[in-house]
């Protein structure tokens, strides 16, 4: 736990300096404010990274992600999020020969926060936390195993529309997965239960002003 | 009133068979580890030797008998028969990992019909296969067992 919690610090570090640089453009700036609402819809491409059970079991394929938002306050947003995806069993010495395929569910929230270098495009740091839940579906069964995860993000956006209704947007996450409730053999415990990922993202995502 | 009571015998198989094919059968988030130590009679440690890890699942649990199911479970089936490999490494230890399950029986053998023998439940036994068995009174798997000899090296 102490990584996500050294995370989360430096990116409330990274977070505040960009507040104070916002506030000092904010009276230059067309724009003054960011949606009150959106929802957008994104494609995804998520491997796990390292030498871990995640990472060496699992053949990842790109998977979605459903996403909406609401503008809290200046430049600061709140996010929700659902992603599914989908990864061929390529290594059964874990998860024995009982399924061919894992589903992947992720879920979670987001701060975020707007930083425009003009008028159609910008730069947004996330910082989120979620869940994630692997169902392996068998002969009329399943096995599934939970893990959360703590996430840093940085996204390119593009106001496609004069009115800045609708987005292009693009980005990457780094993530660090963690969990206690699964159960293992004290030898195989690290190996199992802690991943990192990358998260390759585009999407569109439609927005209302008030 | 006949009617009814087929209906009624009907209506309770029918429930028995949903409750029965959706009875959960593995345990989430949670995996078990078989173990064990092979040597061969003279108490000497086998390294790499080819091992086998099976189970027993349903659709021949009643239908087939100890032999048959031991000999349907053939490399080339691997993965449709839910099979896996594995080697002793250098002690004669050998490890299989595998989502928890509650109602089966795993098996380690090898495809050269080597014949073992260990304790199991304070009797001796000498089998082609190593059993893992759900134990009813503890509710637990035997996860580890020491002292496995090969009779027939």
């Amino acid at each position: 736990m102490k990584t996500p919690a050294i995370i989360f610090l430096l990116l409330a570090c990274f977070f505040t300096q960009f507040i104070q640089a916002q506030g000092m453009r904010y009276e230059h700036s067309d724009r003054d404010e960011i949606s009150i609402f959106s929802w957008g819809v994104q494609t995804q491409y998520a491997p796990f990274l390292g030498d871990n059970f995640l990472s060496g079991h699992y053949d990842h394929r790109p998977g979605y992600i459903l996403e909406t938002r609401f503008g809290l306050k200046d430049f600061v947003g709140f996010g929700a999020y659902l992603g599914k995806s989908r990864a061929e069993i390529k290594e059964p010495t874990i998860l024995g020969n009982d399924f061919l395929a894992g589903k992947f569910r992720d879920s979670g929230f987001f701060l975020y926060y707007q930083y425009f270098f003009m008028e159609r495009f910008g730069i947004e740091p996330q910082l989120g936390y979620g869940f994630l839940s692997i169902k392996h579906e068998g002969q009329g069964d399943s096995f599934k195993l939970n893990y959360q995860n703590a996430f840093v993000g940085l996204n390119g956006n593009f106001y496609i529309t004069a009115k800045r209704d609708l987005v292009l947007f693009g980005g990457v996450r780094y993530a660090r997965y963690f969990t206690n409730s699964i159960s293992i053999h004290e030898d195989d415990l690290a190996f199992v239960r802690t991943s990192q990922r990358l998260i390759l993202q585009a999407g569109f995502r439609w927005e209302i002003f008030r | 009133m006949k009617s009814k009571k087929v209906f009624g015998l009907l209506l309770i198989l029918t429930i028995f068979i949903y409750a029965f094919t959706c009875e959960e059968v593995y345990e989430d988030n949670s995996f078990i580890t078989f173990q064990g130590k092979i040597t061969d009679e003279f108490n000497q440690n086998i390294s790499g030797l080819d091992l086998i890890f099976g189970q027993e699942i349903s659709d021949y649990w009643y239908s087939r008998s100890e032999q048959d199911r031991f000999e349907y479970d053939s490399l080339e089936n691997a993965l449709s028969r839910r099979i896996s490999l594995g080697k002793t490494d250098g002690s004669g230890n050998f490890k299989f990992l595998h989502p928890e399950k509650k109602i089966t029986r795993f098996f380690v053998y090898t495809d050269t019909n080597k014949l073992f023998r260990y304790l199991e439940r304070g009797t001796l036994v000498e089998r082609n296969y190593i059993s893992f068995e759900w134990d009813q009174e503890t509710g637990q798997y035997a996860k580890t067992i020491k002292n496995i000899q090969i009779v027939n090296p």
